[in-house]
């Protein structure tokens, strides 16, 4: 105990020795704690008593908490199935096509995550491509099983990039040890591969699941009379402008979403001990037999050729005048979204600006939680990749509420919007930012140390060069995550401030579909087009999307 | 020697990686209980040569025996080579009871049965008290006994090691290489050893197969390989030599050769007068003669010489001495504390030691 409190006297003293050090940390904690811990704050202080017990005696609410938690379970289910499916094809078999088939698997998680519900509409509604003029049927595919198909669609990508980043560090000469003592390959792969496999599958499967329990969109597009946490807490706000039932509605969603995260961080420390037995020694796995294989490689690609007709269904969308009616083909959608609206490019003007300012707050508290000491180390690593855990809807109240009122009055403003996307884009970068700082060997900065720089010059003559390629690629990726984030952008717009992703929402609510996917295919767009240039910049040098 | 029966036979077996060769056109037999090291540098393809038998690589050209038995189309699962695998691969999540048990247990062997297994050769390798940790709870050398009773429990035709030491101390690797060895012996079983470190092929092996750029440049016992090498590189790659090149003078039933200002003197030999001649010599073959002992003037092979430099290496003192227009490495053993040779020096060369490499006639 003395021996900690010493340590940490110590620590300070090293700090205040160096106060441009000093300074940049306490921005770094000011920072976060008003834009993650306070809008947490107000949204738990904001209901009283009563309306928690309003909460208890509502029906609808308990339903909608059940709702949200067996959507959670199914989509998350099967999502991991599909994701795991794709990984261990993807990193074990010998199949033809893989990098189209991990181009597929990128679309979902770089557009509006209800794009999926969006397609299933134009694929499977009333007057959908596949139920109604190929088959003729009357389908109906709002509810809880359209939202299950799209909310898996949408979120398998996750899990495949959790899974395949667990599938490809283990060490190929353990299957081939236990092919060697006379296991076949279901042998080695049961008592093998999956039990080491655990630790990621797990990891990925509560990502996944705090980010269906939190969804929105989808919800709100496909969930039709199935009400989840998300969707009760935005129509309370909008609709009965009752701030306080909204904010009880977050507080139930935030304790599984809080729960599955620490859970989360506790399984990704574990995927360590699958490297336990050293050194790389370049053997090449075993070829899968040919019935494996080439069932694996069936499975792939339908999961491939549903996600491609989805973003098909997006393209064709925005070139018809009327879906399931007048199929003739145009360009007046995009006249409309391009030019008479400024959505687009408040979209892309804002997520510029909240992924260069992710990007360094990102980069310096990744710095500082992995290469220095000081006290409250633990809590900024914490606090930082907080936001992954919270809510959308909950950060969109929180910050409706903690910034409606002087000092900080930004209710309205674009400053808002663009804090809001920085803070819901914060821990992806700072995860990216923190895997980067691991390749650099301390063993460089100490010897800038030890040739007389100090710390600060250490940062900006050492790390910022040795960085500067990882920032380029957090800086798209958050841009990237920035322009398609929607649960809590919706509740801080204005007409003046209004954001592509919302305004999809509101076009497909409405039923101008033409308009709507139009948006969202050029929203796409902006994103392959940030993706390409950075690999334009940067080549392969950073390796986005595998987290 | 006695007819010993052929266990494992590689008949012109070719590996390509694309269209590098990797192991090209090797022919190898391995006789019954024999412990046969493939020694190399690295990148020579002997670590290729073990996972092709072990069946973790295809063979592209070539027929891999054993038994007598074609095994090039059974998969690594039926083979019965178990290997002990350089980084151990040790199933992390498996106690070490259940790593060894995994090969009785994929050959559906009783629970009886296998507990009496396992206690059998935890006992054989020392390893009791381990059975309930995990592997990473083992020290380097525990990680490694556990391998090898993974390997050897299974009672498998063909013991495969993969630089199994390489991971390990220097110290515990001595002990651990005349452990294995004694094991070897003691079971009887065939075993295909790879390293790089020729110490150890040496002190292991009753077959040294020396490889280089995918081909076996020479088979032979640990004497054969170090005594009488078949090539440069062989001399060079198992221990050290002093390599000195000349030509051929007859001089009536005694081979002398040139090598540019001295002669040495061979004994008979019978190489041909005027053929150009690549000769090799241990360090510890010659005889360093210092300034203040005595020697006649007259014997064969005597070098008048200066020391350049000296190591002194506890058991032993290497020098490098400077004698007939050639650098020569000089090996003494010290049985006891003496003071280390400088200035000049006499080199005396047994003719016997002397080693002809090649001879090429002109």
């Amino acid at each position: 105990m003395l021996a900690v409190a010493r340590a940490q006297v110590r620590d300070v003293r090293r700090l205040v020795r160096e106060p441009a050090l000093f300074a940049v940390l306490l921005a770094v904690a000011a920072f976060l704690l008003v834009f993650v811990l306070l809008p947490v704050i107000r949204v738990l202080a904001a209901p009283s008593v009563e309306h928690w017990m309003q909460y208890l005696q509502r029906a609808a609410f308990i339903k909608a908490m059940r709702n949200s938690l067996l959507m959670a379970v199914l989509s998350t289910t099967s999502a991991v199935s599909v994701g795991f499916l794709y990984a261990y094809a993807l990193v074990r078999a010998d199949i033809p096509g893989k990098p189209l088939f991990r181009t597929v698997a990128l679309l979902p998680l770089i557009s509006p995550p209800f794009v999926t519900g969006l397609a299933t509409i134009l694929l499977f509604g009333r007057q959908g491509l596949v139920t109604h003029r190929l088959l003729g049927l009357t389908f109906d595919p709002y509810g809880w099983h359209g939202l299950w198909f799209a909310q898996t669609l949408a979120f398998f990508p996750l899990a495949y990039l959790g899974v395949a980043g667990v599938l490809s560090s283990i060490s190929p000469s353990l299957e081939l040890a236990a092919h060697n003592l006379g296991a076949r390959w279901w042998a080695a792969f049961r008592t093998i591969t999956v039990p080491l496999a655990t630790p990621g599958i797990t990891s990925a499967a509560l990502l996944v699941s705090i980010f269906v329990l939190a969804d929105f969109g989808n919800p709100m597009v496909l969930g039709g009379s199935f009400y989840v946490l998300a969707t009760e807490a935005y129509l309370q706000i909008i609709g009965r402008y009752n701030t306080e039932m909204a904010a009880v509605l977050c507080t139930v969603l935030l304790v599984p979403a809080l729960g599955f995260f620490l859970a989360q961080r506790y399984w990704l420390g574990r995927r360590a001990y699958v490297t336990v037995t050293g050194r790389p020694t370049g053997l090449e796995p075993r070829r899968l037999p040919p019935a494996v294989r080439w069932a694996l490689f069936g499975g792939c690609l339908i999961v491939a050729l549903v996600v491609a007709s989805i973003y098909l269904v997006i393209a064709v969308g925005a070139f018809v005048r009327l879906w399931g009616i007048d199929w003739s083909l145009t360009l007046g959608n995009f006249a409309y979204t391009l030019f008479k609206q400024r959505d687009l490019y408040n979209s892309v003007r804002f997520g510029l600006t909240a992924a260069l300012l992710t990007a360094l707050v990102a980069t310096v508290a990744a710095y500082l939680t992995q290469r220095k000491s000081f006290p409250g180390r633990g809590a900024l690593d914490l606090l930082t990749l907080l936001p992954l855990a919270l809510p959308g809807t909950l950060v969109g109240i929180g910050f409706v509420l903690a910034f409606n009122q002087p000092p900080l009055e930004l209710a309205g403003t674009a400053t808002i919007v663009v804090m809001v996307m920085a803070i819901r884009t914060l821990p992806v970068g700072y995860r990216l930012a923190v895997a980067s700082l691991h390749q650099i060997e301390p063993s460089i900065e100490w010897a800038s140390r030890n040739l007389g720089a100090s710390s600060l010059r250490t940062f900006v003559r050492i790390m910022l060069p040795l960085l500067k390629y990882a920032f380029a690629g957090g800086f798209i990726y958050t841009f990237v995550k920035s322009i398609n984030t929607l649960s809590a952008v919706i509740f801080l717009i204005t007409p003046g401030t209004a954001v592509a992703s919302a305004s999809i929402l509101g076009l497909a609510e409405q039923g101008y579909w033409g308009l709507a996917t139009a948006l969202a295919f050029s929203l796409i767009v902006v994103a392959l087009l940030a993706l390409g240039l950075l690999r334009l910049v940067v080549g392969r040098r950073v390796q986005l999307f595998d987290l | 020697m006695s007819t010993e029966r052929i266990h494992v036979e590689l008949v012109g077996v070719t590996k390509r990686f694309g269209t590098f060769a990797a192991v090209n056109n090797v022919t190898l037999t391995v006789p019954e209980a024999r412990f046969v090291t493939l020694l190399g540098p690295s990148g020579c393809g002997k670590t290729t040569m073990l996972r092709l038998i072990a069946g973790f690589y295809d063979v592209d050209e070539g027929e891999i025996r054993i038994d007598g038995r074609r095994v090039n189309d059974v998969p690594p699962d039926r083979r019965s080579t178990a290997m002990v695998f350089q980084d151990f691969a040790l199933f992390p999540h498996m106690t070490v009871f259940e790593n060894i048990a995994y090969g009785l247990r994929m050959r559906r062997f009783s629970q009886a049965d296998v507990t009496r297994r396992v206690e059998g050769v935890v006992r054989l390798l020392g390893l009791q008290g381990t059975e309930a940790k995990s592997p990473h709870q083992l020290s380097g050398g525990q990680q490694q006994r556990v391998a090898l009773a993974r390997a050897l429990v299974v009672e498998p035709e063909v013991l495969l090691m993969d630089e199994p030491l390489s991971n390990l101390d220097a110290k515990f690797r001595l002990r651990l290489r005349t452990e294995i060895r004694q094991l070897q012996q003691q079971l009887g079983k065939t075993t295909i050893y790879v390293t790089h470190d020729q110490e150890e092929a040496l002190a292991i092996s009753d077959t040294i197969a020396v490889m280089l750029d995918g081909r076996i440049v020479q088979v032979g016992s640990a004497f054969d390989v170090y005594y009488a090498p078949a090539s440069r590189f062989v001399a060079d790659f198992v221990g050290t030599s002093n390599f000195v090149e000349g030509r051929v003078i007859a001089d009536r039933d005694t081979t002398r050769v040139d090598v540019g200002g001295i002669t040495l003197t061979l004994g008979p030999r019978g190489l041909p007068a005027g053929a150009r001649a690549l000769l090799a010599v241990r360090p510890e073959a010659i005889h360093l003669i210092g300034p203040d002992e005595s020697c006649e003037r007259e014997v064969e092979n005597y070098l008048r010489g200066v020391v350049n430099a000296q190591s002194f290496m506890g058991s032993r003192v290497r020098y490098w001495i400077g004698a007939g227009g050639t650098e020569w490495m000089v090996d003494v053993h010290l049985a006891a504390p003496s003071r280390l040779l400088a200035g000049e020096v006499a080199l005396r060369i047994p003719q016997e030691r002397i080693h002809v490499l090649e001879c090429q006639e002109k």
